[in-house]
């Protein structure tokens, strides 16, 4: 009895082993995700979000191409974008008179320019 | 009057002290007509857009003369004007009316060639040099009552 299941136990046992070997240490450390990772993970999450939203399948070419459009447009910000306190304070605009004006309409002083354009 | 402007916005219009007044002078005949037809057409849109094209239209002074519509129409577009609406106000008369009635207002007035200014009633003949805006618009400032 015990020699006709030797080879079954043999069997048994290459088989515990062979599994065994494909299975990552479960302690082993995960690699750092890199900023590809990183991209696609945004994706995704913008993917949902969007999926959410409109009730669009995530997995649709135009699904795909709205996410990319979002990842890949949004701009950086401008140091320069911010208007100066001076530039904000310009107003522009008509006098009763019909001719156009430029600074505070209630400036001290008003300075009148006849000119022609030739 | 473009040369001494951008000085003058600068450091008086920029600070709330002065207030800058563009008055049309029709002296070149139809060229002097057309151009001020368009600034007012532009301005009309957006009062903005009438200080951008004011300025376009003074750096390109010399094509205004052989200008034709569509020159005037390009112009305007470019400055940022609705074309649809530009037209219309541009061949609707109502428009040119005032441009001509502002011309007549300042024959009144006594202007005869230009530039001329007027700085709270003191008059300035001729393109000056930029300190010489700066001593007359210092002085109407001393003067004008806060």
């Amino acid at each position: 009895m015990m020699k006709r299941a030797a080879p079954l136990y043999l069997c048994l046992i290459w088989l515990l082993a062979a599994c065994s070997s494909t299975q990552p240490a479960a302690d082993a450390p995960s690699p750092a995700p890199t900023a590809e990772a990183a991209v696609q993970s945004t994706s995704t999450a913008v993917a949902t979000t969007a999926a959410v939203a409109t009730a669009m399948p995530t997995n649709t070419p135009a699904a795909t191409a709205a996410v990319t459009a979002i990842v890949t447009t949004t701009p950086p910000p401008s140091p320069t974008a911010t208007p100066t306190t001076a530039a904000a304070q310009i107003v522009s605009g008509r006098t009763d008179e019909g001719v156009f004006f430029l600074g505070d309409p209630n400036a001290p002083v008003t300075m009148i320019d006849y000119s022609d354009f030739l | 009057m473009l040369g001494t402007e951008p000085q003058v916005i600068e450091s008086f219009v920029n600070s709330g002290q002065v207030k800058l007044v563009f008055w049309p002078v029709l002296n070149h005949g139809n060229p002097s007509v057309y151009a001020t037809l368009t600034a007012d057409c532009v301005g009309a849109q957006d009062p903005d857009l009438f200080w951008q094209i004011h300025e376009d239209l003074f750096e390109n002074q010399g094509a205004l003369w052989r200008a034709t519509r569509d020159d005037f129409v390009a112009f305007a577009v470019a400055a940022g004007a609705d074309q649809a609406q530009f037209e219309t106000c541009y061949d609707d008369g109502a428009a040119l009316a005032r441009v001509m009635a502002l011309d007549a207002t300042r024959r009144e007035r006594g202007v005869f060639s230009q530039p001329v200014f007027d700085i709270n009633g003191r008059i300035l003949g001729g393109a000056q040099p930029f300190p010489i805006f700066a001593e007359a618009l210092q002085a109407a400032l001393e003067t004008s009552t806060p």
